[in-house]
């Protein structure tokens, strides 16, 4: 083997490709025991074998099969797209490959990283393959990170693991940490997760997680929980480091456009099987089966509402010139605390019958204006009007009666009930802005109606939300902000935890609800989609201040700002990036 | 720990304080003897028939007096653990739910509380109140109400997050109502937990203030202070010390176990890890 010093192989890797990498980096540290067993076979192979071959995987739990026959091939430097909606295997496909199967569940078929079968592997050979061979990165950045830990020390961890020495470890972290967008002077290496955005922290998983340069790197859903401009970031780095490092990545996610623009080669995922495989733009233009067509019709763009009269509206929610600072941690004990302006002068209006969108990256302040318009937090200056009345200065009485007015829905559908009361429990709590409660008979029959028109059973309000799935949830959250005929609801990124498909029926629910009742909807999403699907009005927020405002159509077809613009570009059309990617159909 | 070594602790926790809890009922109808009643002719017997557990200098039934103990020792436990938590919970909760400056005093006081030895604040108690059972309880019960703050402040905090809490908000609940309606059963059961946990933390104290002789006072039995008398005659009567020990050390396991019984059947994050899978 090539003995390259430790510090020769960090600071000037030698040619990324294949063989030579392989070589320099197996030969680092002494704990490489399967390498040293074996290295003929091992090495002997790698020039020749693909970086990963997945022959007939299956995954059994008791006695069902999760996963069944599935092969793949992926090759140094390519990246491999696994798409399919969610409990279709995709995940389980990439554990198996770390071998990291949950208990209870058993694989059959072969797994060869260059060559080398992981099932002959020792478990302590396995752990040793994990990061130094295999990277991942997960969907979850701030349950990936270990939240006492400074992202310095949490990817120099990773490198201790494989017997790297202290001082190296932070060397290379912090050369690591830059090479993903994290330099040392923007992000001190002495900060904590909790005290970085999304986007910083999946930064910092994915440094953690090439840290010791490995030859595959498994991302699952890597930006499925990011908002939409850090999403295109968080691409861009991915690629940039497949092209620089050489890796091979499996990106596994449920969003066909964003596998359309990074894959080399897309494997469709049903119940366990891959049932289509191919280059991306052939798949994706004209597909075989039945299922691939569905999956990429519902990635279709959603055709605009027509613009409707916006001035013959009465408004029913006015806020005018809203301010809002919060006051920071005080840096040290004597410094006076910093105030950090979360609202910058921050008017709107909602007509009544109208739905508006309201779109931003994540602290841009969109959550900080719902709390305000909620009630749940007052501005240092400014004021929400309901139906004309002051609402944010109004005394308790008033507030409680104007409140009847707004309610909202949540995005995490596990959250935002408590796990401990029943459904009619749930869907009675907004009862308490009446001044007088109705009789239980009354309650109970107005929770069974509105239940059946949300799509669900009279006799689910026995049941706990526990028993339900994501989408029914939502379903239930809907029923609770109906339950008392508000004027308006504000969906606070209602949707965006729910699969393509759930997703469209809960749209299409908001919409025959928003009819027959005329409500009023504030849509705060992040997934632009959805809000030209359901929104007359669209309103762009960016640090604290609307930078652009008018008709969705308007808005969608000719963005006037620039961040507008950025914003719009996460959102192409599947056939877009497509085209961008590999010109237009022949 | 897998799910039958689980049950088996809960199992072994729920059948210890039953039993402490039969022997008290017990002894209210029927012990062997009266355990106030001296026989000086039978004083000092070992182990026997009609003395299973010896009698002791004055010739009492170390038994009846171990039976006649335990009512202190369960009545001493209880007040001390719901002086504890009635105070302690309700700060914990008003600590959690508004943070702030009330968040840091209550808090601050806690540290203070805590910062005092129990023995040191029952020194305290027995010289401004005397000695005996209302000291007793005032001083292990003051000692519990910090440690039922934290636990129901931590609770709080964490479940004060959760969007449900939001929405109630949006109902316009009270804090107040909310903390009650959703946040005290969302935190019962490490309420509960450290229930078990303090009752046993009480037992000892108990029996260490009788011991150091600022607990329980003469008549009145105790289990500590039984061992107190019985170390001067160990030598040659060590039933005295051996019973009364072995009943302080088995109630304070049982209750230890039930602890750890229900917190292993409470906390979800001791389950194995199922993941969500895509």
């Amino acid at each position: 083997m090539t003995n390259y010093p430790d510090k020769r192989v960090w600071k000037n890797p030698p040619p990324l490709r294949r063989g030579g990498f392989c070589l320099s980096f197996q030969s680092h540290g002494q704990s490489v025991n399967f390498q040293e067993t074996d290295p003929q076979a091992v090495l002997g192979e790698s020039r020749s074998a693909p970086l990963l071959t997945v022959d007939s995987l299956d995954i059994v739990r008791g006695g069902s099969r999760l996963v069944h026959g599935v092969s793949l091939t992926l090759g140094a430097g390519k990246v491999l797209g696994l798409v399919g909606e969610s409990g279709s295997g995709k995940s389980l496909t990439a554990l198996a490959i770390m071998g990291l199967l949950p208990p209870g569940m058993s694989q059959a078929g072969s797994i060869r990283l260059q060559g080398e079968r992981l099932s002959a592997l020792s478990d302590s050979q396995l752990c040793a393959l994990r990061g130094r061979r295999v990277g991942m990165v997960f969907q979850e950045p701030m349950s990936a990170l270990n939240p006492v830990m400074t992202i310095g020390a949490q990817v120099a961890e990773t490198l201790r693991c494989h017997k790297v020495g202290r001082r190296e470890a932070e060397a290379r972290a912090d050369e690591v940490l830059t090479q993903v967008g994290l330099p040392r002077d923007r992000i001190a290496r002495d900060r904590y997760p909790h005290e970085l955005s999304g986007g910083q922290r999946q930064r910092v998983a994915i440094a953690a997680a090439i840290a010791m340069k490995p030859h595959l790197l498994i991302a699952d859903e890597p930006t499925t929980a990011l908002d939409a401009t850090t999403q295109l970031q968080i691409l861009d780095l991915l690629r940039s480091l497949v092209a620089e490092m050489g890796m091979g990545l499996l990106l596994i996610s449920h969003d066909l456009t964003l596998v359309a623009g990074m894959a080399d080669r897309v494997a469709v995922m049903q119940q366990g099987e891959i049932i289509e495989q191919g280059a991306p733009a052939p798949l994706f233009r004209s597909p075989r089966l039945p299922y691939t067509r569905a999956l990429i019709a519902a990635t279709s763009p959603a055709v605009a509402r027509p613009i409707a009269e916006a001035a013959s509206r009465p408004p029913l929610l006015e806020a005018k010139s809203i301010i809002c600072d919060y006051r920071l941690r005080r840096p040290s004990l004597f410094a006076k605390r910093p105030v950090f302006r979360a609202l910058d002068n921050v008017s709107l209006s909602i007509g009544v019958g109208e739905s508006v969108g309201l779109v931003g990256e994540s602290g841009s302040g969109k959550s900080t204006l719902v709390r305000i318009l909620l009630g749940l937090a007052r501005p240092q200056a400014g004021e929400v009007r309901i139906g004309g009345e002051a609402f944010s200065t109004a005394r308790s009485a008033d507030r409680r009666r104007l409140r009847r007015k707004i309610q909202v829905v949540f995005q995490d559908p596990f959250g935002s009930f408590d796990p401990r009361w029943r459904v009619e429990q749930l869907v009675a709590e907004p009862f308490a802005l009446l001044d007088r409660m109705p009789t239980p008979a009354a309650r109970r029959a107005k929770i069974e109606a509105l239940l059946q028109e949300v799509g669900l059973a009279p006799e689910d309000a026995d049941r706990y939300p526990h028993e339900f799935s994501g989408g029914q949830r939502q379903r239930i959250a809907i029923a609770r902000a109906l339950i008392i005929d508000p004027a308006l609801v504000v969906l606070d990124e209602a949707t965006s935890a729910l699969d393509r498909s759930v997703k469209a029926q809960i749209l299409t629910l908001l919409g025959t609800l928003s009819a027959r009742y005329g409500l009023s909807y504030l849509l705060v999403s992040h997934d632009l989609d959805t809000v030209r699907r359901i929104t007359d009005r669209v309103l762009v927020m960016q640090h604290g201040r609307i930078v652009e405002s008018g008709p969705t159509q308007q808005i969608f077809e000719a963005p006037e700002q620039a961040y507008t613009k950025s914003l719009l570009a996460v959102s192409l059309g599947l056939e877009s990036v497509l085209s961008q990617r590999f010109g237009g159909l022949a | 720990m897998t799910g039958a070594k689980r049950d088996r602790s809960l199992a072994l926790g729920i059948g210890i304080s039953t039993a402490l809890v039969a022997v008290v009922l017990l002894s209210f109808v029927w012990m062997p003897y009266d355990p106030t009643a001296m026989d000086i002719p039978h004083r000092l017997l070992p182990p026997c028939f009609a003395h299973p557990f010896g009698t002791d200098p004055y010739g009492r039934d170390v038994l009846s007096i171990v039976m006649a103990g335990s009512r202190t020792t369960l009545y001493v436990a209880l007040s001390a653990s719901v002086l504890g938590f009635g105070v302690g919970v309700p700060l914990g909760l008003i600590a959690g739910v508004k943070g702030g400056l009330i968040d840091d005093a209550v808090m601050r006081s806690s540290d203070i509380v805590f910062a005092f030895p129990s023995l040191l604040i029952a020194v305290l108690i027995a010289a401004i109140g005397g000695a005996g059972l209302v000291s007793t309880v005032a001083a292990i019960g003051i000692f519990n109400i910090p440690v039922f703050a934290r636990v129901a402040r931590a609770g709080a905090r964490g479940v004060w997050q959760r969007d449900f809490v939001l929405a109630a908000q949006v109902s316009a609940k009270t804090d107040g109502r909310i903390a009650i309606e959703h946040v005290l059963p969302n935190i019962a059961g490490l309420l509960l937990v450290q229930g078990a946990i303090q009752f046993s933390v009480a037992i000892i104290a108990e029996a260490g203030l009788s011991y150091v002789g600022l607990g329980i006072q003469p008549p009145q039995p105790s289990w500590g202070r039984m061992l107190d008398q019985a170390q001067t005659m160990l030598d040659f009567a060590p039933w005295l010390a051996v019973f009364p020990g072995a009943a302080i050390l088995v109630t304070v396991f049982g209750f230890n176990v039930l602890g750890d019984g229900l917190r292993n059947r409470l906390d979800p994050r001791r389950e194995l890890p199922s993941r969500e899978l895509s």
